[in-house]
């Protein structure tokens, strides 16, 4: 009798020190979502009385209520596309050799990976001096659309080689057996099975990498994005502007509705973000049962 | 009288015996190794055409290290070394002037413990394989159908060959993969224990399969399974610690065992 309640007793304290501690994680948490919250609700409390079309279609002002981000979504696209058009191959590429041409146990393989790794984390303000001496100085590119898409190329690269091998690393043994079986040469092997089966791992890479580079800033101020651009950017060699340095202008303004207007256009820059995101979650969706293995 | 059997043994002995050029496949002190460890040890062998060869023995013991040889599946695995010979219809299949590895797996076709269908649609799958040997586009689809037909799906699957081949069953899986290598009209299939992973009803097709093939082809399969080698092996070879111990007709292999591992391994003493 007495035995049992000491085991009861016993029993209660551990149930309660569970408690706590669940209560604890849940506390963690929802600190960290209040703070998002509250950002957010600020954000479109200032922003959302701005957001109109005429906000997307204007080009820079002086006065805040006719202010829009034309030229900066239009520079936010270049540069997409073309980081999108020199990062995409040369990613891919590369992983391709890491991890389907050196053999697994190489020296070569682990110094490219451990490289890659650190390359990543590295801060985006050093690859924008990168940029700077390389492209704009060096290769005399000067501000133009090309450096800057150059220089996010660079940024994103070590991002799309480490997910793509870490893609092609899950592609099953017995699918690349079955096609060596079958009298392929490696190259067939790669291009007709490795990589489509490695697609949707390849792809969450590639679309991870893009949304850094459509919200990077720092190293486009680096080498010469401005932020006073009134025109839509015809040609690579173009100068311009991109969302991310449009609102970072705006919110260093001291007047309240400059404020507003850099909330506007965080709006749209976490919409293209969200967009990227369900573009990856639906196209892994749609590869994924494709590839179920 | 008996003197007159055993000459006419003899004879008939003489008559079959053939120029080892005229096997089919032919191993010579084959050994394997991975590293420092010897998973094939010194292993010779001869096999007809139109035969179905059954390896058995113990996990480990060096079965599928073996068939994985004779379409060179080992030049995959870095540490893998292969000493001795390997003759296919009298080539020496590790001499690429004498036979290219890429011409040899059209040959010798090969079928996997667990089905590996491409992630591509039923035809594609076998057009790939077809592609890849350069055969003409006019020919392929018949030789697709032609060999869905081989191995019974094609009634299966014949309002449906742009459907994913990953769709379909384990046991259609692997008949689809088995037609993939019948495309090539290979004149000899390797099969690396290919129903372990099959339920009993698909296992029994796969066997049924086999016994019509031989009719045009010779298989050599790996299996686990001692009723499934006696339900369609002509012949027997038994692997122990990597070393052929034994190899005959299937029937003398497994009733009249000539040594006494064999004996304890067909009547389930270890394995």
């Amino acid at each position: 009798m007495a035995l049992s309640e000491i085991a009861d007793a016993r029993i209660q304290k551990r149930r309660q020190k569970n408690n706590f501690f669940k209560t604890l994680t849940i506390a963690t948490l929802v600190i960290s979502l209040l703070c998002l919250a509250f950002f957010l609700v600020k954000i479109l409390v200032d922003g959302l009385p701005f957001l109109n079309f005429n906000f997307l279609n204007s080009y820079v002002s002086r006065k805040p209520a006719e202010a829009g981000i034309k030229a900066a979504l239009a520079g936010s696209f270049w540069i997409m596309l073309l980081t999108g058009l020199f990062s995409i191959p040369l990613g891919i590429g590369s992983a391709v050799f890491i991890q389907e041409y050196l053999p697994s146990k190489s020296r070569w393989r682990n110094l490219f990976i451990l490289n890659l790794s650190n390359l990543a984390g590295l801060p985006s303000i050093l690859y924008g001096l990168l940029g700077l001496t390389l492209f704009a100085r060096t290769f005399g590119l000067g501000g133009s659309l090309l450096t800057g898409a150059l220089t996010m190329s660079l940024l994103i690269l070590p991002t799309i080689v480490i997910t793509s091998i870490e893609a092609l690393r899950s592609v099953p043994k017995n699918l690349r057996e079955g096609a060596f079986a079958l009298g392929a040469r490696k190259w067939q092997v790669i291009l007709g099975n490795v990589l489509p089966s490695a697609l949707p791992g390849i792809l969450t890479g590639l679309i991870l990498a893009s949304s850094r580079a459509i919200g990077e800033a720092a190293p486009l101020i680096v080498v010469g994005g401005l932020s006073f651009v009134a025109f839509v950017p015809q040609t690579p060699m173009d100068q311009f502007t991109v969302l991310p340095l449009q609102i970072f202008n705006w919110a260093s303004r001291p007047q309240k509705s400059f404020h507003d207007l850099a909330a506007a256009g965080i709006l749209v820059l976490m919409a293209m973000l969200l967009a990227f995101n369900l573009i990856s979650i639906l196209l892994r969706y749609y590869y994924g049962k494709k590839s179920k293995y | 009288m008996e003197k007159n059997q055993n000459t006419k043994e003899t004879l008939l002995r003489l008559a079959s015996h053939k120029h080892p050029s005229e096997y089919l496949l032919r191993t010579e002190e084959l050994s394997i190794s991975f590293g420092t460890k010897k998973v094939v040890k010194s292993v010779s062998l001869k096999m007809d055409r139109n035969k179905v060869l059954a390896i058995i023995g113990p996990s480990g013991c060096g079965k599928s290290t073996f068939l994985r040889a004779i379409n060179r599946m080992h030049d995959f695995t870095p540490e893998a070394i292969v000493e001795g010979k390997v003759f296919f219809e009298g080539k020496n299949i590790f001499v690429k002037r004498e036979i290219h590895p890429i011409e040899l797996r059209q040959h010798v076709g090969m079928l996997f413990q667990k089905p590996n269908p491409f992630p591509k649609s039923i035809y594609k799958n076998i057009e790939w394989a077809l592609k890849l040997h350069g055969f003409a586009n006019s020919e392929i689809p018949g030789r697709i159908e032609q060999s869905l037909k081989r191995v019974a799906l094609w009634d299966e699957v014949s309002t449906r060959l742009k459907d994913e081949a990953l769709d379909l069953s384990g046991g259609q899986q692997q008949r689809l993969c088995l037609a993939r290598s019948l495309a090539l009209e290979p004149e000899l299939l390797l099969m690396d224990e290919p129903c372990s992973a099959l339920d009993p009803k698909s296992t029994a097709k796969i066997e049924e399969l086999i016994k019509e093939l031989k009719q045009s082809i010779s298989i050599v399969i790996v299996t686990h399974n001692m009723g499934q080698a006696q339900r369609v092996a002509d012949e027997t070879a038994f692997f122990l610690s990597g070393k052929l111990i034994e190899m005959g007709p299937t029937s003398g292999v497994f009733h009249t065992p000539q040594h006494k591992e064999t004996r304890d391994y067909v009547s389930g003493k270890f394995g």
